[in-house]
């Protein structure tokens, strides 16, 4: 039923069945607007999910290809049924766990699998609509700026598919892209509407997490070299803002992530075994901890209560992905929330969230700068938890310890003997020496070169082997400031270890050996504690050469933009909403809700359709007459106009004296319009419009 | 019971919505559509695209993902904005009926229309078609500016006039998601003339050209000429050579001459009921026609004196088409 274009406009064809398509028949434009669309949709995809899906998709196209031009006839159900097993299978095979990776490579096999028995219109329609689908997908998996930028390209391309499959006529590609991207660029208003004043609900039910990717940043454990190994990587852990302008000084940028106080002879774990979950026994982060205590400078105990009246940090956090349960803070936080997550606190000061971290979060911390935590002592068990040592291993650290505590000296005392000791000895480098057995005293007087991880460990060692309970807390200190945005940002380079120890009517303390080493390593950045051979080490150490300036700032540049889309857009909640709301219409009363939604949207609807009315209600001249008049003035142009009065075939007579050369088709266009204006041959309108376009 | 129940409702519902639209739009031979003709509702289709829009909501919502938020509320939008443009796309159209040829009964009757859009956008993909005709559908574009004529087709079944029920001109552009219609009746009717049907039959005045030229009265073989196309014409009569030298797009026409002269007489039918008597008169007149024959007709008291031609032929058509009704 293929006709060749007859009149460019005037197609009828017969169909069917009404209510359904007039026409079953998909055509050959329409395929490959489907193939654009569907490509697109997927390709993206193809980056979180096993590589031979991409063979597979190839393998459908191709087959696709060759019936459409008739080389292969369409695939049999049982090829059919071989290629959809022969998929599942590689999907089991490919992922381990019922996950959302899985269900997203489900989605794009059937989603592949369809594109080869394409054949009629609905099942075109069904294979944009999951379009629509994988293209929320990509959403899922990535949510940056350009991410954003290239689903609305995808959308684009689905509605061209899906309006030329509506169409008749073949259009030029062009000519279909400019029509789809005008439909999505009349909805852009409305939608931004939407997206404003929408509510926004919490999770209505527990849902898959995504896993596929890998962990970033320490782990639960701190063996040496773990930590020394994040150093060379650049990636943004997390950005933080303050509440107009109490940002910390670089000294005091410590950001709690892990407590470890378990030591196995060579590597610092959590305590507990390893089944058990960080956020065990963790209570809601509206209020601190039930089991800790926490006193303010003047020494009056603290819980939560009275939040409004002290000072505190505010500050909010962006937190990239890292798959794990545990949020940074400053020491010490007394509330935090989160509209995505559920924020609690731990007994020992640390925020963790219920479920791990597997997309972007944004949370608010309120820490105090000046605190004691558990001045008035510790129950025997965390005492017993925080002076355990194993047996046997690093003798010489013991003794040395031991002198200490047999010469009587308060804690006090020991922690500034063995900072000497360590500003007297060591050396902070990124390239210890690796060490075998009894690290400690391997490292503190043999090798005596170490990173923070070395003289963190060590020094907890030294700590508790004297009987002061001590624990190693990981995290990142420092964070590079923006001043365009006013926040800071931390990166994995920033990576630190660092020691608490327990003072009787202090609490806990922070001690940082590396600062007695290396100062400019907390006061400034890392590279300025290491010498010059070492800092190429530091993630980031192309950017910084003299050559990449420009490159270093486009990716600071990018890194920013990236960083408001995500404040502004991702992370638009039911508070931001709510206070732009009352910015924008003094208040959030539902009536002015529905009066900003209902004003807005009608004004649009309103403009439109007085719009309209202009539009239709224009008296138009005929099309003949519009033609006709366009002739006339290309031969005005070419100075010959027609006088008033003067009938068609007098002026055809002028014309082919005095303009020769367009005499002849003009003579075709008067023709042809006395043909249409007289004798009403309507169906020649096109001949007519040839005939002017060749004038 | 349960769906004979609801079948009995949407009946019901039906016939109070015909009874409104016959109120509201007067049969006419030029219909100009405007806002109070045009109805626009989801498709099926379109309801599977809000499931699309509840779906994505449902995970943007769960993952707490703005961004599939935004695109839900994207779709929304874009249905909001198809709304506009569905209706735009046959608003202001006007339809004007354009002539219709007689048929014989259980033909197709061929209503033409043109249609005449004064947007400057394309009218696109509007599909037109009689009530409970739907193998009839026809899918028609309109320039900008521009006319068509389109051919929709009717099926009759009884000589005589054959009004065609309401026309529905509907559309899905652009992404078929919602449907824009609107129900048309229209001041027009064609003639039926009774089916022929082969029988011998008893003349007075027999010629001696019996089983001569007993073509069918379509197809002869004579080149008669030609004439523009009109959108519904079959493509085997189009003239492929003229349209390949770029001379237009037209139709052969063809038809048959030969010599004789008739009576026809209803009375002189093998059959005795009424209507199998006027289909062999219908039949045999044909035949005469394409014999290019004088002949007469004898219609009880009705008469035509004997003449030959087209426009014979069609008053001979005509009589047998309306007696006795």
């Amino acid at each position: 039923m293929n006709v060749p274009p007859l009149i460019a406009q005037t197609t009828a064809e017969t169909g069917i069945r009404a209510g359904s398509f007039a026409r079953e028949h998909v055509s050959r434009q329409t395929l490959w607007w489907m193939f654009a669309a569907q490509g697109a949709a997927i390709l993206p995809l193809f980056l979180y999910l096993p590589k031979w899906l991409v063979v597979y998709w190839l393998c459908a196209v191709v087959i696709r290809l060759q019936v459409h031009r008739g080389v292969w006839p369409f695939p049999g159900s049982t090829l059919k049924a071989v290629f959809g097993v022969g998929g599942m299978i590689g999907l089991a095979l490919s992922f381990s766990s019922i996950g959302v990776e899985p269900m997203i490579g489900l989605l794009v096999l059937a989603f592949v699998l369809k594109l080869v028995e394409v054949r009629t219109r609905s099942s075109v329609l069904l294979v944009l609509y999951i379009g629509f689908v994988t293209a929320a997908t990509q959403l899922l998996l990535a949510q940056g700026f350009f991410q954003s930028v290239y689903t609305l390209l995808c959308c684009a391309l689905l509605i061209a598919a899906l309006q030329s499959l509506h169409r008749q006529r073949e259009v030029s590609f062009l000519a279909q892209l400019r029509d789809a991207f005008n439909l999505l660029l009349q909805s852009l208003p409305v939608m931004l509407v939407l997206f404003l004043v929408m509510p926004r609900l919490g999770q209505l039910w527990a849902v898959p997490t995504l896993n596929g990717t890998g962990t970033t940043g320490f782990s639960e454990s701190m063996s040496p070299g773990e930590l020394s190994s994040l150093v060379g990587s650049h990636d943004i852990v997390f950005r933080a803002s303050f509440e107009s302008g109490q940002i910390p000084a670089q000294v005091d940028r410590y950001w709690r992530g892990l407590v470890l106080d378990k030591f196995d002879g060579a590597t610092w774990s959590r305590r507990g075994a390893p089944w058990q979950r960080v956020t065990q026994r963790a209570t809601k982060a509206s209020r601190p901890h039930p089991e800790s205590e926490i006193r303010l400078a003047d020494g009056s105990g603290f819980n939560g209560s009275r939040l409004a009246e002290v000072d505190t940090y505010n500050y909010s956090i962006l937190l990239e992905p890292h798959q794990y349960s545990w949020l940074f803070g400053l020491m010490v936080p007394v509330w935090a929330d989160a509209s995505g997550a559920e924020v609690l606190f731990s007994e020992n000061y640390n925020i963790v969230s219920k479920l791990p971290i597997f997309s972007r979060v944004k949370y608010q911390v309120k820490s105090l700068p000046v605190y004691a935590v558990n001045p008035s002592g510790l129950t025997p068990f965390e005492q017993r938890m925080n002076l355990l040592l194993p047996v046997k291993v690093n003798p010489r650290a013991r003794e040395l310890a031991q002198q200490w505590r047999d010469a009587g000296l308060e804690p006090e005392t020991i922690i500034e003997r063995a900072l000497a000791f360590y500003r007297a000895n060591l050396t902070y480098t990124l390239r210890p020496p690796v060490l075998d057995d009894n690290t400690v005293d391997r490292f503190l007087f043999d090798s005596q070169r170490g990173f923070c991880e070395h003289f963190a460990s060590s020094f907890v060692f030294l700590m508790r082997a004297a009987g002061i309970p001590a624990r190693v807390v990981v995290g990142y200190q420092g964070g590079e400031y923006r001043a365009e945005g006013d926040y800071l940002v931390v990166r994995q380079s920033d990576a630190h270890a660092w020691a608490e120890v327990w003072l009787a009517g202090k609490g806990w303390r922070r001690v940082d050996p590396t600062a007695a080493v290396a100062p400019e390593r907390i006061e400034s950045s890392l590279l300025d504690a290491l010498s010059s051979d070492e800092s190429s080490l530091v993630g980031g150490a192309l950017l910084r050469l003299r050559g990449m300036a420009m490159v270093a700032l486009l990716q600071a540049k990018m890194e920013e933009w990236d960083y408001l889309w995500q404040m502004r857009v991702m992370g638009y909640d039911s508070d931001n909403q709510t206070g732009f709301l009352s910015r924008l219409l003094g208040g959030t009363d539902p009536w002015r809700v529905a009066l900003f939604f209902s004003g807005t949207i009608g004004g649009l609807l309103a403009s439109y359709y007085l719009l309209s009315i202009w539009v239709f209600k224009r008296v138009r001249r005929a099309p003949h007459d519009q033609l006709l008049v366009r002739a006339l003035e290309k031969l005005a142009r070419n100075g010959c106009e027609r006088s008033t009065g003067e009938t068609l075939t007098q002026f055809s007579q002028r014309v082919a004296v005095q303009l020769p050369s367009f005499s002849e088709p003009w003579q075709k266009v008067a023709t042809i319009y006395s043909a249409i204006a007289y004798r009403g041959q309507m169906v020649r309108l096109d001949e007519l419009r040839r005939a002017v376009k060749a004038l | 019971m349960f769906r004979g129940w609801i079948a009995g409702l949407q009946q019901y519902f039906e016939a109070r919505f015909f009874r409104f639209i016959d109120k509201r739009v007067q049969s006419r031979k030029l219909h100009r559509l405007t806002r109070d003709k045009l109805y626009i509702f989801p498709s099926k289709r379109g309801l599977a695209f809000i499931g699309l829009i509840l779906l994505l909501w449902l995970i943007g919502t769960n993952y707490q993902n703005n961004l599939i938020l935004a695109l839900a509320f994207l779709l929304s939008s874009i249905m909001v904005v198809t709304i506009l443009q569905t209706h735009a796309n046959l608003n202001a159209l006007e339809l004007e009926f354009a002539g219709v040829a007689p048929v014989h009964a259980g033909e197709l009757a061929e209503f033409m229309f043109t249609l005449r859009s004064t947007r400057s956008r394309y009218v696109e993909n509007i599909e037109i078609c009689w009530q409970d005709e739907d193998e009839g559908v026809m899918g028609v574009d309109v320039a900008p500016d521009g006319s068509t004529t389109v051919t929709v087709p009717s099926s009759t079944y009884f000589r005589g006039w054959h009004s065609p029920a309401r026309m529905r001109v509907q559309t899905f552009y652009p992404l078929g998601i919602l449907r824009c219609w609107t129900w048309l009746n229209w001041d027009v009717q064609v003639l039926v003339y009774p089916a022929p049907i082969e029988m011998s039959y008893r003349s007075a005045v027999v010629g001696d050209n019996e089983g001569d030229g007993q073509h069918p009265l379509r197809g002869g073989q004579d080149y008669h000429g030609l004439r523009p196309y009109v959108p519904g014409d079959g493509l085997r009569r189009v003239s492929w050579k003229h349209l390949a030298q770029e001379k237009g797009l037209f139709v052969k026409d063809f038809s048959q001459s030969v010599t004789q002269e008739r009576w026809l007489d209803i009375d002189a039918m093998p059959v005795s009921d009424l209507e199998s008597q006027l289909a062999g008169l219908c039949y045999w007149a044909l035949r005469f026609a394409a014999d290019d024959d004088y002949y007469g007709l004898r219609l009880g008291h009705q008469v035509l004196a004997p003449d030959k031609g087209v426009e014979h032929t069609r008053r001979v058509l005509n009589y047998l088409a309306v007696y006795g009704l």
